[in-house]
């Protein structure tokens, strides 16, 4: 009896060891567990052409593949959004429940920063090579603060300035090649030889806002500098005494006053088909929307203007508007963080930049990616917008609050249309930072 | 087994019967809604941060003119509520008169009920941007002056939000009056012809006031709509500009929400000071009604 009893534990004894041994070998075998990321990609990894394709045609989708390829083990699941201000909602709602993406493209600066508490800090991830080739870490970095957490990798850099019709121009007896106008006054007097020939001279798009954020506010932060736009959104100073806010005001105004811009700049919603079709002399445009512009013009009617400069004194010295506007971001509650960093890292890559800019048309926010490089050494636009972005003015939306930049957004066509003057607007402006403290 | 004890077992199986439902109740409605009143009382910005700061998002709501204004908005849209009843009246008088092609009109009319808000939206927004067909016609017919910027001021952004609100709700207010009318017997109004009435003494004298509920749920259900489902029209014609000018209480809990730095916290406190407007609103417009109707009676 006890031997029957010894026999049948040794027997489980065995059992219990053989399956432990199979389960340990079988993990062994198994080696590291597959890991998938998720990443919500924007407009600066795909652009509406690719988007009427197959996911499958997409350039970002290349990229995935190869990344797929040199780090067996890691997948990632493309997830295409239209950056707004719901999906960041919707990112909100799932990062707080931990299930948002392992990465997401976000907007930049004042955009970003209310997001810190669900992102990662990149600072102990980033690689040196990284830190050194890539440009605008100040975007991304928490408050503009040097040595703060880096919240980001930037991705795309974006440049607007004024584009033009040069048949338009040219038919109102001037040549922007060889003579644009340098400031203000010329511009305005060159708008207004235009509209003596039939033509609407400057055409905006008010209906989003879009009439001053996007580019045209460079006026401002040309006269008042970036300190001063620091110092009024935090109630320190005031936009009433601003002279350069006060100033774009004005200068917009008076130009719609006198009949330079299109009747319905406050509520237009077409603008960019206007200006294609030849309907507006001039208007806002980036290297974003320029493609276009210049597709439907023909590239020998199509021109960038530099802002032609507005203040006497200026403190901002560059001519065009731009920078890292988009950042891809990693969510703190990923489990891959080494893995998502290793994705992000290989997004920002020169060789990724150069096969992305093949399907989206920013500019790679890289220093060591030439012209050359990107097949467009022979390109007049990009070459002359490459010369102009070593010294640009960084986008003023994401340089304030985004409820300060709403109002204005808000606000702007009616100043535009006279129905409220600068300075009662500036003295808004200051009323909202006060009801905010 | 006492009666007490039966009477005490059947309250236990019957509350048990309804348990699901209250619980569902409460986990759907309940739930939701007071989570909305706490969190209106904190700065939550729709992440970690939640500190409790009492009155003071309605405080603040309150000595902003926005806020004022906002809902001074909500009461001029207001004006689309006997505007689309008065059509849908008539609509559904002509129905039930069987008026020539009252078949295919009855399909017709009640067509914008089944388009997309959104899209009627953005229909009326093309049809009245500065260059869009209203416009255009205007313009070939010699009426330069009267082509405006319909949308870039107030009183006409209003104009063309609320013909957009009368527009879809014709055929919703056309069926649901011509239900009411449906259920009047005929011999009624047969009656009423051989007394000698004419048709305005019919339908003022006759028709309304045995339609009155009909009407009166209407009214109430189409108030409460007005504050609370006009977002899509507002988001797709106007985006609420000029400035406030066109923005709703209920398209400004969205504004403040769905911000890039969402304050939430003021969101609900909006929502919350929305469903109070819409619970008094709706409770005065039953205590005129049953007023109303006690005096047809």
């Amino acid at each position: 009896m006890r031997t029957k009893k010894r026999l049948f534990f040794t027997v489980i004894m065995l059992i219990i060891v053989s399956v432990l041994l199979i389960g340990k070998g079988a993990q062994e075998t198994e080696g590291p567990k597959p890991v998938k990321l998720t990443f919500w990609a924007g407009s600066a990894y795909y652009n509406s052409e690719e988007a009427k394709r197959p996911q499958s045609e997409w350039a970002i989708t290349k990229i995935v593949q190869q990344f797929e390829a040199e780090n067996p083990g890691i997948t990632v699941e493309v997830i295409p959004i239209e950056l707004s201000s719901e999906t960041i909602a919707k990112f909100k709602a799932a990062a707080i429940a931990k299930n948002g993406p392992d990465v997401i493209e976000l907007w930049t600066g004042s955009y970003i920063f209310p997001l810190k508490d669900v992102l990662l800090p990149l600072n102990d991830y980033i690689p040196a090579d990284d830190l050194a080739k890539i440009s605008g870490w100040d975007a991304v970095t928490y408050n503009f603060e040097p040595g703060g957490e880096i919240l980001g990798y930037p991705c795309g850099n974006n440049y607007a300035g004024l584009v033009y019709n040069k048949a338009l121009v040219k038919a109102a007896g001037m040549d922007w090649d060889k003579n644009p106008p340098r400031t203000t006054d010329e511009f305005k007097a060159a708008l207004r030889r235009i509209k003596a020939t039939g033509v609407v001279p400057f055409g905006f798009d008010g209906s989003k806002g879009r009439i001053l954020h996007y580019a045209t506010i460079y006026w401002w932060v040309e006269e008042s500098g970036y300190e001063r736009l620091v110092t009024n959104a935090d109630g320190r100073t005031k936009y009433e005494d601003d002279r350069g806010f006060l100033n774009l005001l004005s200068f917009m105004k008076s130009l719609f006053e006198e009949g330079l811009t299109n009747a319905d700049a406050a509520t237009s919603v077409d603008y960019e088909a206007k200006f294609s079709s030849g309907q507006y002399a001039v208007t806002v445009g980036g290297v974003n929307n320029a493609m276009a512009f210049e597709a439907a013009l023909g590239p020998e009617n199509f021109g960038f203007l530099p802002f032609p400069q507005m203040s006497a004194q200026p403190k901002v010295t560059a001519s065009i508007i731009g920078g890292a506007g988009n950042c891809v971001s990693i969510g703190n509650y990923t489990k891959h963080p080494e893995e998502a960093v290793k994705f992000v890292s290989y997004l920002a890559s020169k060789r990724a930049f150069i096969e992305l800019t093949k399907s989206v048309t920013t500019f790679p926010a890289r220093t060591d990616v030439t012209l050359e490089d990107l097949g467009w050494s022979n390109d007049p636009f990009r070459m002359k917008i490459y010369d102009l972005s070593q010294n640009f003015a960084f986008w003023v939306d994401n340089s304030i609050p985004a409820y300060q930049y709403d109002e204005m957004k808000r606000f702007f066509p009616i100043v535009l249309t006279g129905k409220m003057t600068p300075v009662e607007f500036a003295r808004q402006m200051d009323k909202l930072v006060k009801d905010k403290e | 087994m006492t009666r007490l004890k039966r009477t005490r077992k059947e309250l236990l199986i019957s509350l048990l019967g309804i348990a699901p439902v209250i619980l569902l109740t409460l986990a759907f409605k309940a739930y939701p809604l007071g989570s909305v009143i706490y969190k209106s009382m904190t700065n939550w910005d729709g992440l970690f941060r939640q500190d409790f700061i009492g009155l003071r998002n309605y405080l603040r709501l309150f000595r902003t003119e926005y806020f004022w204004k906002t809902l001074i908005n909500c009461f001029i849209i207001l004006v689309n509520v006997p505007i689309q009843i008065f059509v849908g009246l008539v609509v559904s008088m002509l129905l039930y008169e069987k008026t020539l092609g009252w078949r295919f009109f009855r399909s017709l009319y009640y067509l914008p009920q089944i388009v997309s808000s959104v899209i009627v939206g953005y229909l009326f927004a093309i049809f009245f941007s500065y260059s869009g067909p209203v416009n255009q016609l205007l313009r070939s017919i010699g009426l330069e002056s009267f082509a405006i910027e319909w949308l870039g001021t107030r009183t006409t952004a209003f104009g063309v939000v609320i013909t957009a609100l009368v527009w879809i709700n014709i055929g919703w207010q056309g069926v649901l009056i011509l239900g009411g009318l449906s259920s009047i017997d005929p011999s009624v109004f047969d009656a009423a012809r051989i007394d000698g009435t004419n048709f305005f003494q019919r339908t003022f004298f006759v028709m309304l006031p045995m339609i009155g509920r009909v009407i009166e749920y209407s009214f109430v259900y189409s108030v409460a709509w007005t504050f609370t489902g006009v977002f899509p029209f507002i988001y797709s014609i106007t985006n609420g500009g000029p400035g406030y000018d066109t923005t709703t209480l209920g398209f400004l809990v969205y504004q403040k929400a769905f911000r890039e730095d969402s304050a939430l916290g003021e969101a609900c406190a909006l929502a919350v000071l929305l469903l109070i407007i819409v619970s008094v609103l709706t409770w005065i417009q039953r205590k005129i009604s049953a007023r109303v109707n006690e005096w047809s009676d």
